[in-house]
């Protein structure tokens, strides 16, 4: 079947003092402007942000274990995809607290940087993933406008995805690509490329996903359905 | 002042199969001018579409990164091509599995073969480029338009939502990206380079420049309009 509907649609704008009284028995319905965000698409930024600092997270450990020629780049680069975040936290926060958030982000790259270097000068790390942890989980607090992340702790995406960062800076200094190769995918499923199959996740949703879902709750009315 | 707007919009619903082709006729040979708004671009949201677009989403995602890290390891002379690549062709089965879902074992393997030469293709013209054989650059982008042509012939013969135009002109601009990536790292532009790697990423992944599907949308949407 073929279908085929046209609408026409007339616009009447009154610039007349007595406009609004000349318009009163049109009686229409006032939205919003402009359009709330809907709930998919929060969560879609939130994974292709993600992904992006993921991905850039792999290039900093390739440059830096390398001391690559565009190594300053990259971290200019890393700050930049942490900046960014704020876009995405401004739809529904206030720009202090975004702006709060993303130096959280750029404290937890920091500490990936400095376990990096850790581990290439054969220094324990232990310090610096407890640094990095405590960074990711404040960001989470602050975009998530303190609600509750036990979802993010229990099973601890965040951890396991600090530990397979670890896995990929450790294989790449043994020159192990293959063990490297393995840690950079799961790295990358449990903080954008859910659903989870391994334990103990057992097909949870990615971290994005998941975060994207306490946003949308703590903050119903910033967001469509 | 008093002013009046009449807009007049037309829908067009499509219902039948056959008349999706009424709706190829547009131009999509334009890079960034590849939307169709024929009924296999709806938006479908029974539980398996949804699984079925979110793996699209993400198979093509991963193939990007994958690419992503070739570039790097090809222009910095890195020790993990060979297995990057052999990942690549893992990638390449995972999307495959997808194509298996709804034309069978002949589909996804054609499918298969030809992604495969595409990205074999391309890995070779950046090495070529790495090694600085113009020659050979120029042989292989030859190969790589050709390897391009057979899959756009492929979907194009296989899904009416999966014009054949439209998939050489996204793979086209897509290699092109990376082949521009090459180039920038190799003369340590590096800014340009990761801007190329973001927009090869946005046009598979997120949104085509004209704020289009992606072609992880456009190819899961068929998969999904094949299915119904």
């Amino acid at each position: 079947m073929y279908k085929k509907i046209v609408h026409n649609i007339v616009e009447e704008h009154y610039d007349h003092p007595m406009a609004m009284e000349m318009n009163k028995n049109h009686n229409g319905l006032v939205g919003s402007w402009p359009p709330l965000p809907a709930r998919y698409e929060l969560t879609n930024a939130l994974k292709t942000q993600f992904s992006k600092l993921n991905s850039n997270l792999r290039e900093l450990i390739v440059s830096r274990l390398a001391d690559g020629d565009d190594l300053a780049f990259i971290i200019s680069n890393l700050n930049t995809t942490a900046s960014e975040f704020a876009s995405i936290i401004s739809t529904y926060l206030d720009s202090k607290t975004a702006d709060t958030a993303v130096n959280s982000i750029k404290s937890f790259i920091k500490a990936i940087d400095d376990m990096i270097v850790a581990i290439k000068n054969g220094v324990s790390i232990d310090d610096i993933k407890t640094r990095a942890s405590k960074s990711f989980k404040e960001f989470l607090n602050l975009i998530t406008g303190n609600s509750s992340i036990s979802d993010l702790t229990n099973p601890p995406y965040i951890d396991t995805y600090i530990d397979y960062l670890v896995q990929e800076i450790t294989s790449r200094s043994k020159k192990d690509f293959n063990g490297e190769s393995k840690a950079v995918e799961n790295a990358r499923v449990i903080i954008a490329n859910g659903p989870i199959y391994e334990a103990p996740f057992f097909g949870r949703q990615d971290m994005a996903t998941l975060i994207g879902n306490i946003i949308t709750n703590a903050y119903p009315t910033k967001f469509r359905q | 002042m008093y002013k009046k707007v009449t807009h007049t919009i037309v829908e067009e619903h499509y219902d039948h199969p056959a008349v999706l082709p009424q709706d190829m006729g547009k131009d999509t040979t334009t890079p960034g001018n590849y939307s169709s708004n024929h009924k296999s671009m709806a938006v479908f949201t029974t539980p398996e579409a949804t699984q079925l677009i979110r793996d699209s989403l993400n198979n093509w995602g991963q193939l990007c990164w994958r690419l992503r890290s070739l570039v790097i390891s090809i222009t910095e002379g890195d020790k993990d091509v060979d297995l990057l690549k052999t990942r690549l062709a893992g990638d390449i089965d995972e999307l495959g599995k997808l194509v298996n879902k709804v034309y069978g074992l002949t589909g996804a393997d054609k499918f298969k073969e030809l992604v495969g030469n595409i990205t074999t293709t391309l890995v070779d013209v950046l090495a070529a480029i790495k090694a600085e054989s113009t020659s050979l650059t120029t042989k292989l982008r030859a190969k790589l338009t050709d390897d391009i042509s057979a899959l756009g012939d492929f979907l194009g013969s296989v899904n009416a939502a999966w014009p054949a135009s439209a998939v050489k002109s996204i793979f086209t601009t897509f290699t092109d990206l990376h082949i521009q990536q090459a180039e920038n790292r190799i003369a340590k532009q590096w800014s340009a380079g990761v801007d190329a790697a973001d927009k090869a990423y946005n046009l598979m992944v997120i949104k085509q420049p004209n704020g289009g599907p992606s072609f992880a949308d456009i190819f899961a949407n068929g998969l999904i309009s094949a299915k119904k």
